[in-house]
C-alpha cells in the first residue's frame, strides 16, 4: 500500500490509541508522528491521550509520549509539554530521564525563548553534574547541539569543569564518551599545565577499538597541544600510530582517516611523519580509497623515497582499472614537475610507459609532459618520442595538450608545421577547447616559422572565422587575424601577446590557507575533513571555528622533545615515558624504507619436492561452476 | 546529527525510512536512489548536495544510509552505521531484504531506541533485548548456534536500567554448568611482493577473538608475551584501558557473548609462510606460466584450503596445464585460474606449468593482475603469544587457545 493510502486510517489508529499493549502503543506514536500535520483537527484530538500517558504510563510509555509530544509541530503540543519534561527530568528512571533532556533541544527548536524563560537551560547546566554519567553525556549533546545553532550561547568550561569531565570518560560508554571528548573542546587551557593535565586524561583513549572515539582522542589532544609550550616526542608518536592502526577498519572509515591523514600532511608535515608504504593500495581497495591513497603518496614522495613510489606508481599505471591508471599516470607527472631533483627519473619512467603503446595510458602521458615541458627545458629527448606516438591522440583533452606541445616548441621540432596540419585537419569538427587550443597553436607556430606556418594559419583562420559557429572560436579567429596583419605596424606584439613568457608551473595547489587548516583540525573527523574545505563553505550555516585565544597559547608544535626520527617510520609503537630512549634504538628503524626485505631471507630448503606428473588430461574444458570461495571472491569480476 | 535514516535495497527501494529531525523532506529517498544506487560511477559513502549529505555503507545487497544537514562528526556516524549493522545481525542471525520486510517493526523500535534526536546512544544487544524482545521464532533456532554442553542455566533476572553501579555489557546473574573461555588470535596477513621479490608491504593486522562461557561478574587478566613486537594496540570497551598504560596487563570483564578483545598491528613478520616463483612469458597468441611454490612454514604444520589464483585479462581459448599435486580449474566468471589443495603441508614444493591459448590480439596487453593466496594455517606470524591468562574466580575454568594466520591480501606481482 503506498504511504499516502494510509492516512484514511487516521480514526481507527485513535481508536486503538489507549491500548496496553506496548507494542501497539508504539505503532499508534509513530503513525501519529507521521501523519500529524495532513490531519491536525484529529492529531489534536490525541493531545489528552498523551497527556494521560505521561501522567500514568510505564516509564518506556512516559519516555515515548515526551519525544513524540515535542516532536509534533503544533503548538498546543509543546506548550503542554512543559510540565511533564519538568517532572520527568527528575524521574527515578535513566531512559524517562534521558528522553526529558533530548526534548529540551527539540522544544530549542520550536522556540528557543520559551526554554530560556521556563529555565531549562539553566536545569540543563545543573544537570552537567548529575551523579550519572548518562545523563551528564545527555545534558551535553543537548547543550553542544543548541551552542551549533545559536548565535548567543557559548559554552566554555575552566580547568576544573574540564577535569571534572575528563575524570567520567573512564566509565562512560562509547557514545558518552564522544560527547565528552567534544565538550572538552569547549575548554581554552590558561596554562601550558592545563593542557597537559587534560592530554594525561584522555590518551589511553588513543587505543580505543571505536574509531570515533580515537579520532575525538585525536582531535582533542592536537587542540590541547596548541597551548603545550614544548611537547613530548612519544606524544606524537602515539598520535600517528593511532591513526595508521585505523587503517585495518571497515573501507568507509579507512576513506575517513586517509583523508584526515591528509589533512596533517598538509598542516603539520613537520611534525606528524608517515611512511609512504602504508598508503599503498591494494587490489581489492575501492576507487575512493585507492584515490585518496593515490594523493597521499604524491604528498608524502621525497627524494629519498622517489624509487619506492614511482615503482609503486609505475605497476598501478598499467593496472586494469582505467581510471585508477590514468590517475597514476597523472601522479608520476605532477611529482616530475614537483621534485625537480626527481624529474628525470619521472621522465623516463613515463617514456617507458609510454613505449607499451597502452591506449589511455599514452593519452594522459601527452596530458602530463605539457606541464613537464612547460616547467624544465631539459627533456628534449622526451620531445620526439611523445611527438611519435601523434598519431594515436585522440581524446580532446590529450589532444589539446598535444596541440599546445606542438605549437610552443615548434622551433625544436622537425616538420613541425606538417604534424600540426594533421592534427587540425578535422578543426570543425572539433570540441570548443580543442578548437581554441588549434588556433593558439598554428598562430605560435606561424611566429615562429612564418614561412612553414604561412599555409595552415590561413586555413586555420578561415575556417574558424567563417565556417564555425560558436562566437569564442569567430572572436579569437578574428582577433589572431588583425594581430597578424597589424604585424607590419607594431612588430613583436604579436609574439609577447601570443608566444611570450609563460608564467612558472608551481605546486602552488596543494597548500591550503593556515587559516582554513586550523579550522579544520578543529573539525577533524568530520564531514569538512573528507572535502579539506572550509566549513562555511560546505554548510553555510556552520559556525566557524577557530583556536581561542589564551595566555598558553604557544608554538608548541616547533618544540618537539625527543628526536623525531625522520628517515624512520614512526609508527612503531609509542612506549610511555620511561623506555622512550630504548624503543628508539629497536623498533622504529626495521620498518623504514631504507632496508627493504626480500622474500629470500625467509627461505629455507624444502624436505619434499613434489615433481610434475605428466598427466594426460593435457586439454580441460573450461568449467562454469563457481567453488564457493569464487563466490566470496566475485567483488573481482573486475576482469571481464 | 541524524536527521534521517533509510534501508534501501538494491534497486534503489525504501524498505524503512525514519526522520528523526526537521530538515528533510520524504522524496529524499529519490535523490539518494538516482545519485547513489542506480549511479554505477559514484560509489564514495559520503555525498553531499547543497547543504545535505548522504552517507551510507553496504552489506548483503542493502544500503543501510543517513540523511544530515550540517558539518557532523562522520566518524560517529559511520560507527554508529556499523554497530547498528551488526545489532542486526546480533538479532536477526541473518540480515537481508527479506528480513528487514518480516521484522519491520523490530528494526523501526531499534532505530528509535539508538537514536535520540538523532544522536546515537549506546547500542548494546543485551540491554536492547529487553526493551525490544528478539523476535521469537528467531530464538529457537539461535539455539542451533549454541554448543549443547554450554547450555546457559537461564539467566531470568532482567536486566535494570535504572541501576547505575551495573556494567553496561553484562548482565547480572549468568550462571554455566561448565566455565570456559575461548581465545582465538587471528593474524590477517597483508603481502605484497614485487616481480624481484622485494617485500613492498609485509604486516599483520592482529585480532585475538574471545568467546566466554563464564559465571557471574568475572574479573580476566592476561599478558603478551613481548609486547614490543606488536603496535597499535585497540581494545574492546571492556578492557581498563588505565591498566594496560601502567602495567601492561590487559584486565577485563567480559561480556557474555563472542567478542573481539583487541586488534594489533605487526610491522615485521617474523616467518613468511610461501616462496613464490613465477615465470611468465608471453607471446602473440599464447601466454605461460611455470610457478614453484614452497611452504616455509614447519613440517608438522598444514595450511587447509590452499589456493593460488591467478586472475588473467586476456580472452583465452583452452589451456594445457601440468602439475605436481592439487586440482585445478578455471573460473570463467571472475577469469581466474585456481589451484587447490585442500592441505598443504610444510616444507614441501609443489610446481606447475600452464599454457594458455589466447585470442590473438592486436594490441599488446601489458596489464598482469597479481597472483595472490588463499589459505589458513593454524599458526602465528607475528610470534606474538600470550603470558598467562586469568580468570579471578573460584571455579574452575577451561581455557582455550588458538593461533590462526591467514591473508588478508597476498599478492604476487611477475
Amino acid at each position: 500500500m503506498e504511504g499516502h493510502d494510509m492516512i484514511n486510517v487516521y480514526p481507527q489508529v485513535i481508536e486503538m490509541f489507549n491500548t496496553d499493549d506496548l507494542e501497539a502503543k508504539r505503532m499508534c506514536y509513530y503513525f501519529i508522528g507521521t501523519y500529524a500535520l495532513s490531519k491536525p483537527d484529529l492529531t489534536l484530538s490525541t493531545l489528552p491521550i498523551i497527556i494521560n500517558d505521561l501522567n500514568t504510563g510505564s516509564p518506556q510509555v512516559v519516555a515515548l509520549a515526551l519525544k513524540n509530544i515535542t516532536s509534533i509541530p503544533i503548538r498546543e503540543f509543546f506548550k503542554e509539554s512543559i510540565r511533564p519534561i519538568r517532572k520527568s527530568l527528575k524521574s527515578e528512571n535513566i531512559s524517562v530521564r534521558k528522553a526529558a533532556i533530548f526534548t529540551i533541544a527539540r522544544l530549542w527548536e520550536r522556540d528557543p525563548k520559551m526554554v530560556n524563560d521556563e529555565g531549562l537551560m539553566a536545569t540543563l547546566y545543573d544537570l552537567i553534574e548529575d551523579k550519572s554519567t548518562n545523563i551528564v553525556a545527555a545534558a551535553l549533546t543537548v547543550l553542544l547541539d543548541i551552542q551549533d545553532k545559536s548565535s548567543d550561547l557559548k559554552l566554555s568550561f575552566n580547568k576544573g569543569q574540564a577535569v571534572y569531565l575528563a575524570d567520567l570518560l573512564g566509565n562512560a560508554d562509547d557514545w558518552d564518551q564522544l560527547t565528552i571528548l567534544n565538550s572538552l573542546m569547549n575548554f581554552t587551557p590558561q596554562t601550558h599545565d592545563e593542557s597537559y593535565t587534560l592530554i594525561d586524561k584522555v590518551i589511553s583513549l588513543l587505543h580505543h577499538e571505536n574509531s570515533s572515539v580515537v579520532l575525538n582522542t585525536f582531535k582533542l589532544m592536537l587542540y590541547l597541544l596548541n597551548y603545550a609550550s614544548e611537547i613530548e616526542e612519544y606524544i606524537i608518536r602515539k598520535m600517528t600510530s593511532s591513526l595508521t592502526s585505523l587503517l585495518s577498519k571497515p573501507d568507509e572509515i579507512r576513506f575517513l582517516v586517509l583523508r584526515n591523514v591528509i589533512l596533517l600532511i598538509l598542516s603539520k608535515p613537520k611534525v606528524f611523519h608517515f611512511d609512504v608504504s602504508l598508503f599503498f593500495c591494494a587490489f581489492d581497495d575501492p576507487i575512493f580509497v585507492k584515490d585518496t591513497k593515490l594523493e597521499i603518496i604524491y604528498l608524502l614522495a621525497n627524494e629519498s623515497n622517489l624509487s619506492i613510489v614511482l615503482q609503486e606508481l609505475a605497476e598501478y599505471s598499467i593496472d586494469v582499472d582505467v581510471q585508477m591508471s590514468k590517475k597514476a599516470v597523472r601522479a608520476i607527472g605532477n611529482l616530475a614537475v614537483k621534485l625537480e631533483a626527481a624529474s628525470k627519473t619521472c621522465v623516463d619512467t613515463l617514456l617507458d610507459l609510454a613505449s607499451n603503446d597502452i591506449y589511455y595510458v599514452n593519452q594522459e602521458i601527452v596530458i602530463v609532459f605539457k606541464n613537464i615541458f612547460r616547467r624544465y627545458n631539459q627533456f628534449d629527448y622526451a620531445l620526439s618520442k611523445i611527438i611519435s606516438h601523434a598519431d594515436k591522440i585522440e581524446e580532446p583533452d590529450s589532444r589539446s595538450a598535444l596541440i599546445w606541445i606542438i605549437g610552443h616548441f615548434a622551433r625544436k621540432i622537425p616538420k613541425a608545421e606538417s604534424l600540426l596540419a594533421d592534427l587540425v585537419s578535422g578543426f570543425g569538427e572539433d570540441p570548443l577547447d580543442v578548437q581554441l587550443c588549434s588556433l593558439t597553436s598554428v598562430v605560435k607556430l606561424f611566429i615562429q616559422k612564418p614561412e612553414e606556418g604561412q599555409d595552415v594559419v590561413l586555413e586555420i583562420l578561415k575556417k574558424a572565422t567563417e565556417e564555425v559557429d560558436n562566437p569564442d572560436v569567430r572572436e579569437r579567429g578574428f582577433f589572431y587575424w588583425r594581430l597578424l596583419s597589424a604585424q607590419a605596424k607594431f612588430p613583436g606584439t604579436a609574439k609577447d601577446i601570443v608566444d611570450g613568457e609563460v608564467p612558472l608551473i608551481s605546486n602552488e595547489n596543494e597548500q591550503l590557507d593556515p587559516i582554513i587548516l586550523e579550522e579544520l583540525e578543529l573539525n577533524i573527523g568530520s564531514l569538512a575533513s573528507v572535502y579539506l574545505k572550509p566549513v562555511g563553505q560546505v554548510f553555510r550555516l556552520s559556525k566557524r571555528k577557530l583556536l581561542p585565544q589564551s595566555p598558553a597559547k604557544s608554538n608548541g608544535f616547533s618544540n618537539i622533545v625527543g628526536s623525531l626520527h625522520s628517515t624512520s617510520s614512526s609508527f612503531a609503537e609509542a612506549r610511555p615515558r620511561a623506555d622512550t630512549i630504548n624503543s628508539n634504538n629497536t623498533s622504529t628503524s626495521e620498518s623504514g624504507i631504507s632496508d627493504q626485505r626480500r622474500v629470500d631471507e625467509f627461505d629455507v630448503p624444502a624436505i619434499q619436492v613434489n615433481p610434475i606428473k605428466k598427466q594426460s588430461n593435457l586439454s580441460r574444458r573450461v568449467t562454469t561452476s563457481k567453488s564457493s570461495l569464487s563466490r566470496k571472491l566475485s567483488i573481482r569480476n573486475v576482469f571481464h | 546529527m541524524i536527521n534521517a535514516l533509510f534501508i534501501f535495497n538494491e534497486r534503489g527501494d525504501v524498505l524503512i525510512s525514519k526522520f528523526l529531525k526537521e530538515g528533510v523532506k520524504r522524496n529524499i529517498s529519490d535523490v539518494f536512489k538516482i545519485q547513489v544506487v542506480l549511479n554505477v560511477e559514484n560509489k564514495s559513502p559520503v555525498l553531499t548536495l547543497g547543504s545535505t549529505t548522504f552517507i551510507h555503507i553496504r552489506f548483503n545487497h542493502l544500503y543501510l544510509m543517513v540523511v544530515t544537514r550540517s558539518n557532523t562528526d562522520l566518524s560517529n556516524i559511520l560507527e554508529y552505521l556499523f554497530n547498528f549493522k551488526s545489532l542486526l545481525f546480533q538479532y536477526f542471525i541473518e540480515v537481508d531484504e527479506d528480513i528487514v520486510k518480516d521484522y519491520f517493526t523490530t528494526i523501526y523500535d531499534l532505530i528509535d531506541e539508538t537514536l535520540q534526536y538523532g544522536y546515537p546512544q549506546s547500542i548494546n544487544f543485551n540491554q536492547l533485548k529487553e526493551i525490544i524482545p528478539q523476535p521469537n521464532e528467531l530464538l529457537s533456532s539461535k539455539s542451533i548456534f549454541r554448543k549443547p554442553n554450554t547450555q546457559q542455566v537461564q539467566s531470568s533476572k532482567i536486566f535494570d536500567q535504572t541501576n547505575n553501579d551495573s556494567i553496561p555489557w553484562r548482565s547480572k546473574g549468568i550462571k554455566y554448568k561448565k566455565n570456559e573461555i575461548y581465545l582465538d588470535v587471528i593474524e590477517n596477513l597483508n603481502i605484497l611482493i614485487s616481480s624481484n621479490g622485494t617485500l613492498l608491504r609485509s604486516f599483520i593486522n592482529g585480532l585475538i577473538l574471545v568467546d566466554v562461557k563464564l559465571s557471574g561478574i568475572p574479573q580476566c587478566e592476561m599478558m603478551i608475551h613481548d609486547i614490543s613486537i606488536v603496535q597499535d594496540l585497540k581494545f574492546h570497551k571492556c578492557v581498563e584501558l588505565n591498566k594496560f598504560d601502567r602495567d601492561n596487563i590487559v584486565q577485563f570483564i567480559p561480556p557474555d557473548s563472542e567478542f573481539q578483545l583487541l586488534t594489533y598491528k605487526c610491522q615485521q613478520i617474523s616467518k613468511l609462510p610461501f616462496n613464490v616463483t613465477i615465470d611468465f612469458e608471453e607471446l602473440s597468441n599464447e601466454i605461460k606460466f611455470d610457478i614453484k611454490i614452497k611452504s616455509l612454514y614447519g613440517r608438522n604444520s598444514i595450511a587447509n584450503d590452499f589456493v593460488l589464483n591467478i586472475p588473467i585479462v586476456h580472452n583465452l581459448i583452452d589451456y594445457k596445464v601440468l602439475k605436481s599435486g592439487g586440482s585445478f580449474e578455471f573460473v570463467k566468471d571472475i577469469k581466474t585460474f585456481k589451484w587447490n589443495f585442500s592441505q598443504f603441508q610444510g616444507l614441501t614444493e609443489n610446481s606447475l606449468n600452464l599454457t594458455i591459448k589466447t585470442i590473438k590480439s592486436t594490441q599488446l596487453i601489458l596489464q598482469k593482475p597479481s597472483i595472490y593466496l588463499d589459505f589458513e594455517i593454524l599458526s602465528n606470524s607475528s610470534g606474538l603469544s600470550l603470558n598467562y591468562l586469568k580468570v579471578k574466580e573460584n571455579y574452575k575454568v577451561i581455557k582455550w587457545i588458538r593461533y590462526i594466520t591467514k591473508p588478508q591480501s597476498y599478492e604476487i606481482r611477475y
